[in-house]
């Protein structure tokens, strides 16, 4: 399983490569990795079907419980099989689609690396492994929405999905975190028996609150939603690959998988239960007012991802049921009709819905495709879609509690979903509308996948006997219990079957009377939604960035002087304040008698440290320092720390050649300092000199454990190979620290290369 | 700074300086010593040279600053990960003793490390050097 995911990210790595290579067969190409992964996966398909979990872990960080572990059940199985059948498709889509762009091997690159990023979530077996590809697809489709990153809307656009999303990764890190401190583990083959204990806790809230608020960011659920339509800015592949099979499915399908962990609690119920209504009945009804394909057709998704939020909350056998049978339903009209758009849109140019019309003629297997998907879209027999929505409707109608609410809004959601199929299809394909331009169907790349998917989905509903196994296992996994599933269109005269008739009529009629219907709604959303989600969420965000550079502007003043005196002041007061507290007189005991030469190079330094403070030209100063740096060298000469002496001598011969070097272009030295500046200067180097004293006198005799000087000693030949300790401590025993102490080197000279030439750039231009 | 006895100083010196620091850094697992203390030692040596050649002079010596700290974190990654191929944790100093009859040397990760380190001090204090030195037009 980590082969097949690996696979994929290795296409990602060659993709640009085939796309230079294979200029114009890349995409077909490039889905056979995908295609391939997807016949392994069908070849465990037999095994996961009787319940069998397969499941491998890697071991990664093991002292936090963290491994890299798969998981592969019915649910994963779902979800695997959406991901790659379509993804293949969405490739070789792409192929047309992208023939003539550019960077088309950065475009498939990103696109396998998206894929590969879903795959691994829903393959995940340990919350922290799945944690981290769910991120990876945040990226990832940051990078796909901004694809076309010449345009300001696309980077808006990709930050906007990229941001939200993100807030919701890291609350669900947090929620992650306290499950794993709750129940001592991340793996969810162990977590699923712990379902008492998590929910017995008293960190449920939270814990529930911030996982809810990880998937409702990422399934774009009101009131989050708004990154979804703005999303449509990526190319039309992505857009249809983002909202039927990848994305936004991530977060229902963290929640099924939860559900047995988390949920069939009141707390889970209500809450996925309301934002799934509220989320389905609002994208159903936003909808009908928009005019571009691709906006109708990603609030169709918001709508849809309702639907299936809902479903998981109400959390009943029969409404999970209903929840994975719609998810295979809305992936496949879904992605159709936005393969769909896309081809309209290449070969007339517009995407507006009012500027179309008349394509039946023109593009006959794009016509069929998408006909077939509306139907399915719409609910109505004989596609999937029809299937699907009597499940809803029985599950509603069973709901505990909420029965009543629940069906209504389905029935209204659904009923709108059903006029804009009609005004969809229509006004596309059969209206009369001269067009400007004689159309042609597009090539077979473009219709291939789209058909082939609308004809499967009218397959799969004649024929759905060989989808109820991978229901059943898929809904095994999510309710552990296995559980029969029967799809089949006539359930008799009910009172479900009623429900259908009247979604129908009122779509019908709401079709009938859009002429009225419609700019009479144009007119109360201008009204309603006056204040944007997206845009509350920008000016929050620009409020953020200008409070950002505020702060930044008023620490990061420039002023070297001030820096200093900040962090003296700052760190003797914290240090002299711990000092205080644990001060005791002892450091006259036991001190060894000092040599006449060290006292006069202790005289020496001292006398130099004056002389800088109160010289009156800088070169006598530098010099000065000089002769205090090399008396302490001598200093540790003297106490045997020769490695340190030498250093200690280097750096000062530098340090004295640096400043000579610039010591011409250096301004006057002038007096300008007043007298209380200087006071205040002094009682600050005062302070922390002698703080600086203090600490070597209580470190003489505080042990806070036993010091490790010995061990080092004693092994320092025999396991580190070398006589002289310092250098092994430097680079075997605390190699770490030495690591990290070069990369500060390192990063302060590209800082200080960088800061010369930036200045040297603005002086030039 | 055009001073005929301290440019020729300056050129005979600067290998010398080379040499030395490398023997420093080689001795430095036993005696005082060590990849930092050898790093400062040929730069010193080689900013001393360009102290009187010229800011040009540092980017035509052997190597540009840049590539010594390339070459710097190359070495440290090197001896990073080769105790970490052999399943133990990173940095972990792996050891191989050579016998040639005559006498044995050990070698290990740790004197790549030393080298990583003296090619990296190297390379950060001629990129400070350099850059200031172009910064004030330094001849």
């Amino acid at each position: 399983m980590l082969l097949s995911v690996l696979s994929i990210f290795l296409g990602a790595i060659l993709a640009s490569f085939v796309a230079k290579k294979f200029n114009k067969s890349a995409g077909i190409l490039l889905a056979i990795i995908p295609l391939g992964s997807l016949g392994y996966f069908l070849s465990l398909y037999e095994k996961v079907r009787h319940g069998e979990v397969l499941a491998i872990t890697y071991s990664w960080v093991d002292t936090l419980n963290i491994h890299l572990s798969f998981y592969l059940d019915g649910l994963s199985m779902l979800f695997v099989l959406l991901i790659l059948g379509i993804g293949v498709l969405i490739l070789v889509y792409s192929n047309g689609y992208m023939l003539h762009h550019e960077g088309k091997g950065k475009f498939y690159s990103y696109m396998l690396l998206f894929m590969g990023a879903m795959l691994g979530l829903v393959l995940a077996g340990n919350l922290i492994t799945l944690y981290v590809f769910w991120e990876l697809t945040g990226i990832t489709s940051f990078l796909l929405i901004g694809f076309k990153h010449t345009e300001k809307s696309a980077r808006a656009a990709a930050l906007q999905a990229l941001l939200v999303t993100e807030l919701g990764g890291l609350a669900l890190l947090t929620g992650f975190i306290i499950i794993g401190n709750i129940s001592n583990s991340y793996e969810i083959s162990e977590l699923l028996n712990q379902h008492e204990v998590l929910t017995g806790h008293p960190l449920y809230t939270p814990m529930l609150l911030l996982i809810l608020l990880g998937a409702f960011t990422k399934s774009a659920q009101f009131p989050f939603h708004f990154w979804l339509p703005s999303a449509m800015k990526a190319p039309t592949p992505v857009s249809a690959y983002l909202h039927s099979a990848a994305m936004v499915n991530a977060g229902i399908y963290l929640l099924a998988r939860l559900n047995p962990m988390l949920g069939n609690t009141d707390m889970w119920q209500n809450y996925v239960t309301l934002f799934g209504g509220i989320t389905m009945l609002a994208g159903a009804y936003l909808s009908l007012t928009q005019k571009d394909l691709k906006a109708i057709l990603a609030y169709v998704t918001i709508s849809a991802l309702g639907i299936l939020m809902m479903l998981i909350g109400i959390g009943t056998f029969l409404s999970v049921k209903a929840a994975l049978l719609y998810l295979v339903v809305h992936a496949l009209y879904k992605a159709t009709l936005f393969m769909t758009a896309g081809t309209i849109d290449e070969t007339t140019g517009t995407r507006n819905i009012d500027e179309l019309g008349g394509l039946w003629k023109a593009m006959p297997v794009t016509m069929v495709a998408s006909i077939l998907a509306l139907l399915s879209m719409a609910g109505l027999p004989p596609m999937l879609g029809y299937i699907s929505k009597e499940f809803i409707y029985e599950a509603g109608k069973q709901a505990p509690g909420v029965s009543d609410y629940v069906l209504v809004c389905s029935v209204l959601a659904n009923a709108f979903m059903v006029a804009i199929s009609i005004i969809y299809g229509y006004k596309i394909f059969f209206r009369k509308k001269h067009l400007n331009k004689p159309i042609t169907e597009a090539g077979a790349t473009f219709w291939a996948g789209p058909a082939l998917l609308a004809v499967f989905s009218l397959i799969l509903a004649l024929f759905p006997k060989p989808l109820e196994p991978l229901l059943e296992s898929a809904l095994g996994a999510v309710k552990v219990v296995p559980i029969k599933v029967e799809l089949k269109f006539w359930h008799g005269f009910n009172v479900v079957f009623l429900l259908s008739l009247i979604t129908v009529t009122v779509g019908v009629l709401l079709f009938w009377g859009r002429k009225q219907v419609i700019p009479f709604l144009e007119k109360i959303n201008a009204r309603l939604f006056k204040i944007e989600l997206a845009h509350v969420f920008n000016k929050t965000i620009t409020q953020l960035v200008s409070l950002a550079k505020k702060n930044t502007s008023f620490f990061q003043h420039g002023y070297y002087r001030i820096y200093i005196m900040v962090i003296f002041i700052v760190a003797s007061g914290l240090v002299w304040y711990q000092l205080y507290r644990t001060w005791t007189w002892q450091f006259t005991e036991g001190l060894s008698p000092v040599s006449y030469y060290a006292t006069a190079i202790v005289v020496a330094i001292c006398v130099a440290a004056v002389a800088v403070a109160i010289s009156r030209s800088r070169l006598v100063a530098i010099i000065t320092i000089g002769v205090a740096g090399f008396g302490i060298a001598l200093l540790y000469m003297i106490y045997g720390a020769v490695d340190l002496a030498i250093t200690q001598v280097f750096v000062e011969v530098l340090t004295l050649v640096l400043f000579i070097m610039i010591f011409h272009k250096l301004p006057a030295f002038s007096k300008h300092l007043s007298r209380t500046s200087k006071t205040r200067d002094a009682v600050i180097a005062l302070t922390v000199g002698v703080l600086m004293a203090a600490l070597v006198i209580k470190a003489d005799h505080l042990n806070l454990s036993y010091p490790v000087s010995n061990y080092i000693a004693q092994n320092s030949y025999e396991e580190g190979h070398g006589r002289n300790i310092v250098n092994v401590i430097l680079v075997d025993f605390r190699a770490f620290d030495t690591l990290g102490e070069v990369i500060v080197i390192t990063m302060a000279s590209l800082g200080i290369f960088s800061l010369l030439k930036i200045k040297k750039s603005k002086t030039t231009n | 700074m055009n001073s005929i006895i301290l440019k020729i100083t300056a050129k005979y010196l600067k290998p010398v300086f080379i040499v030395f620091s490398i023997y420093v850094l080689l001795r430095g697992h036993n005696s005082p010593g060590g990849g930092f203390i050898a790093g400062l030692l040929a730069s010193s040596g080689i900013l001393f040279y360009s102290l009187t050649y010229g800011s040009d002079a540092i980017n035509q010596t052997y190597l540009k600053p840049k590539s010594f700290i390339i070459l710097g974190l190359v070495g440290i990654l090197l001896s990073a990960t080769i105790g970490f191929l052999a399943s133990k944790p990173l940095l972990t100093g792996v050891w191989h003793t050579f016998k040639t009859g005559l006498f044995e040397v050990k070698v290990g990760t740790p004197l790549l490390f030393d080298s990583g380190v003296y090619f990296l001090v190297i390379g950060s204090l001629l990129t400070i050097t350099s850059s200031i030195m172009e910064e004030i037009e330094w001849k």
